[in-house]
């Protein structure tokens, strides 16, 4: 069973991100790390070739530096890496698909295709779509567990108020791995020095066609999250509350 | 980025910067250990340490262990980092790979081991120990003791413990009375009692091996008579299993003022039926192969004060940038001063600087300590390493004492900072102290430290060690003449280090006169000295990394430099003239201290 795992570089949650001009960030001071989501996608493909035999191979498009990021995923399992280098911080999805389908067709088809449900940076969630569609696979977002059977894959996702949609696919196809799928695990010491030794093979982006700044969207403009202003907790009964609820929606927030 | 036990940026420094780790990558035994990699397990046992470690530490304190029908069971959290932690191969990071280990740089595993240690140190205590009593037998076991007990040791299947304390034997081992006594089969029969034992008992592993000093029936009495033992909990099958209880009994276990998350056990030996041990090593021989892991548990111990140290530092520093109280010193008298968050306050960034200054320091000396290890393995020649390991026997006393010393005063400062949170349960800062204070009593209390680096240390080879460490200094010195701006520092350090000679030199003479009991009076604060003398170097080593580098450094490292240099400044300028005030009292001998007569203490 041949696997790829779509990974992105992304910064750590927890880092503190200083905006530099319009819509860049310093990004030689944060830390960056696997995005969360793929290494749910990670870990179901690492633990299925371990079953089943084969290989994982882990691509990503980003900078330079997301080499780091690809080592980490290969001290978790993954057998080499692919990396399509780009020059600007932040790529149009349009653009991370094209470039993923490119890198794939070049390495030769896989049995199934792993991204995250979405990036904890932009929050877009929708390269594995634009993927699904450039490459003419099926895809299911939201994966929280998964079973393979021979040509077929049986997922769960959840879709609110603790229900849970059951869907078949045909494979290859893709999925979108989100938390619950499976405890990512920790790097073994010994796995953390094979990770060295495994291939990377680097291509630029405009080496498989592609202008990176020709994309369907541009980022405008970066801008930090406005602080709020304290809650406002509102107590007595509930008719009480009711009352103070309405006047504070009319009085002072105008909204009725 | 809040950070979280250590600074990542100045262990970077430490290892890559003034040690230039990845230089043993040049030689075959490291060479899989070029900086990208080195940068890789530090990421590794960071992210284990920090997700999983961590957040166990206050579980530990307030669950801490519980004995239950002869079992102790330690707190429900421990099992999955432990699990974890064995499962990552991290147990013995720095063994020969041709028995379970990983081959790693001792100063890369110090690295890694600030991470551990300073997440939960109890937790800590059971991995640690475990590979101590693992390096036992890779060191003086036979091929068939290998075989059944290493890679159960290393993998931490097994977990291992060290027993030596007894009521009536503490920092005198020699006066134990646990008894071996020789069966048919060449096992041995143990009979006696332990008490203080760490991991003594636990649910963690399916065996616990215990190493046991014990006197083989007709030995010499003191140290000269005690043999070492493998006392497992369970005997083993012929298969390798465990099998049938060992009649070794955990029958209680302490309460205590810290790490309450590692049992500290009494153990009773063959009381309910045979108790079954094999001889490790030679007969009578036991107090020196136990050095071999004592040595090691020195410089874990350390660590341990040492990893207190850095996360009470880290915490003090991010809750002195939040905590918003009081105005600015200048701006007292505004008619509306806003305040400010007390990283402002002179007096709160004088404690600041201050534990930055110890713990880099001492960070410092583990890192280095580490490397000397590491070129022991390399050295070239006899003389080579001959000269390395002086310097390693040297520094032992100091890394185990200085460090847990000044570590508890960190911690104790780290505490102040927070004000009264500080002192409360909910935050960290007092359980840091609490835990951080055993560090200075076990393995070897401190006094007894001091007494080996006067007694024992100090003269060893015609007192070259000592003479190797201020040749060591004087390098740094020269090369931080060689930088204009630091010149004055190196002036100042040059005093201390001339001074710290005279010293030696004078306690040395005396230790050996008629006024031995005045020598070792001032043992301890011999040490401490010493050890200030050894962080001002270290300071004044980074300062000549560090100057050079600030013009033409990135954005982000300037801060940081600039911050090396002001805290050996710091350190040099306002605490190394108190040193040399206390060695003015060294040099007086200390007379009150033994002239006073004894009925005096209490009138
Ligand atoms: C939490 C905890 C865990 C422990 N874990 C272990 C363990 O795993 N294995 C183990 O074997 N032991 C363990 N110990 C025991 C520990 O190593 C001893 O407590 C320690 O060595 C001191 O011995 P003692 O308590 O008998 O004190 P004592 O030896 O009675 O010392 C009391 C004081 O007298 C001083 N003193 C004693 N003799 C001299 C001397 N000759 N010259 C100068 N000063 C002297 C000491 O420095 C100390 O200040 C542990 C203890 C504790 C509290």
């Amino acid at each position: 069973m041949k696997i790829f795992v779509c990974i992105k570089h992304v910064p750590d949650t927890a880092a503190n991100i200083k905006l530099v001009g319009d819509n860049g960030f310093e990004d030689s001071e944060c830390k960056f790390i696997v995005n969360p989501y793929d290494e749910y996608g990670l870990e179901e493909a690492v633990s299925l070739v371990e079953k089943e035999g084969g290989e994982v191979v882990v691509v990503t498009v980003g900078k330079g530096a997301a080499t780091a990021t690809l080592r980490s995923a290969m001290a978790m399992g993954a057998a080499r890496a692919i990396h399509v280098q780009t020059q600007g911080q932040f790529l149009d999805s349009t653009l991370t698909a094209k470039a993923l389908k490119a890198a794939m067709d070049q390495d030769g088809a896989a049995d199934l295709i792993f991204t995250g449900k979405g990036s904890v940076d932009t929050e877009g969630a929708q390269t594995q779509y634009r993927l699904a569609a450039a490459m003419g696979l099926p895809v299911v977002n939201e994966v929280s567990r998964l079973t393979i059977d021979g040509q077929k894959a049986t997922m769960e996702k959840e879709i609110g108020g603790g229900e849970r949609e059951v869907l078949e696919m045909p494979l290859p196809g893709i999925i979108g791995a989100t938390k619950g799928l499976n405890e990512p695990r920790y790097p073994k010491f010994p796995d953390i020095m094979k990770a060295k030794k495994k291939k990377i093979q680097e291509m630029a982006i405009g080496d498989l066609g592609i202008d990176e700044n020709a994309g369907a969207s541009q980022l405008v403009k970066l801008e930090a999250v406005p602080e709020r202003s304290g809650a406002k907790m509102l107590e007595g009964s509930v008719q009480e509350q009711v009352a103070q609820l309405i006047k504070v929606l009319r009085e002072d927030e105008k909204i009725i | 980025m809040a950070q979280h036990i250590a600074d990542r940026r100045d262990q970077d420094f430490v290892l890559h910067e003034m040690l230039n780790l990845a230089d043993l990558s040049k030689h075959e035994r490291f060479e899989d250990f070029n900086k990208k990699t080195i940068d890789m397990v530090i990421t590794e046992a960071r992210n284990l340490a920090i997700k999983e470690i961590l957040p166990t530490q206050a579980e530990g304190d307030e669950v801490g262990c519980i004995l239950k029908d002869g079992q102790v069971h330690v707190p429900e959290g421990f099992h999955k980092p432990y699990r974890l932690f064995c499962e990552g191969e991290w147990v013995a990071m720095c063994d020969d790979p041709e028995y379970g280990g990983q081959g790693m740089p001792k100063a890369l595993a110090m690295a890694a081991g600030e991470m551990f240690t300073g997440a939960n140190c109890s937790f800590m205590m059971y991995p640690g120990l475990t590979h101590g009593a693992g390096k036992l037998v890779e060191e003086f076991g036979t091929d068939a003791q290998k075989k059944t007990y290493l890679a159960n040791l290393y993998t931490g299947k097994w977990g291992g413990t060290m027993c030596l304390t007894e009521p009536e034997a503490g920092s005198d081992v020699g006066a134990l009375s646990t008894t071996a006594v020789r069966n048919d089969d060449g096992t041995f029969s143990i009979t006696g009692n332990k008490i203080f034992i760490s991991g003594g008992d636990q649910d963690l592993t399916e065996n616990i091996v215990h190493p046991v000093l014990a006197r083989i029936e007709g030995a010499p009495a003191g140290t000269k008579g005690i043999s070492l033992f493998l006392v497992p909990k369970y005997k083993i099958n012929e298969d390798g299993t465990p099998g049938e209880p060992n009649n070794v009994e955990c029958t209680g276990i302490e309460k205590k003022m810290g790490i309450h998350g590692n049992t500290t056990a009494s153990l009773s030996f063959g009381a309910k039926g045979t108790c079954i041990g094999e001889l490790l090593g030679e007969e009578n021989k036991g107090m020196k192969a136990m050095f071999v892991m004592m040595n090691e548990a020195r410089l874990g111990t350390g660590m341990q004060g040492f990893g207190f140290a850095t996360a009470s530092y880290i915490n003090a520093v991010n809750y002195a940038k939040e905590r918003v109280q009081g105005t600015d010193l200048l701006k007292m008298f505004d008619k509306n001063p806003q305040s400010v968050s007390i990283i402002k306050h002179p007096d709160v960034r004088r404690q600041l600087i201050s534990m930055k200054a110890y713990v880099e320091g001492m960070r410092t000396l583990l890192y280095y300590t580490g490397l000397l290890f590491d070129k022991v393995n390399l050295a070239e020649d006899e003389k080579e390493k001959a000269r390395y390991k002086g310097l390693i026997e040297l520094l032992t006393p100091i890394l185990k004492a200085y460090c847990t010393d000044r570590s508890f005063e960190v911690c104790a400062q780290g505490i102040q900072v927070y004000g009264g949170y500080g002192y409360i349960r909910e935050y960290p800062q007092e359980q840091l102290l609490r835990d951080c204070k055993i560090t200075s009593i076990y393995e070897g209390t401190n006094g007894i430290q001091a007494m080996d680096l006067l007694g024992r240390k100090l003269g060893m080879n015609k007192g070259k060690p000592f003479m190797d460490l201020l040749g060591e200094m004087n390098k740094t010195m020269a090369a931080a003449k060689e930088i204009e701006t630091l010149v004055p520092m190196a002036e100042k350090f040059e005093t201390a280090v001339n001074r710290l000679g005279e010293v030696a030199m004078h306690m040395g003479m005396t230790a050996m006169s008629e006024q031995v009991l005045n020598a070792f009076a001032a043992a301890h604060p011999f040490l401490d000295v010493t050890g200030d003398v050894v962080m001002a170097w270290f300071h004044l080593w980074r300062a000549v990394v560090a100057a050079p580098k600030i013009e033409k450094a990135k954005k982000k490292d300037v801060a940081y430099y600039q911050g090396q240099v002001s805290t050996a400044d710091y350190f040099i300028t306002c605490q190394l003239p108190t040193t040399l005030g206390k060695m003015n009292g060294l040099t007086t001998n200390y007379t009150p201290v033994m002239e006073m007569p004894e009925a005096a203490f209490i009138g």
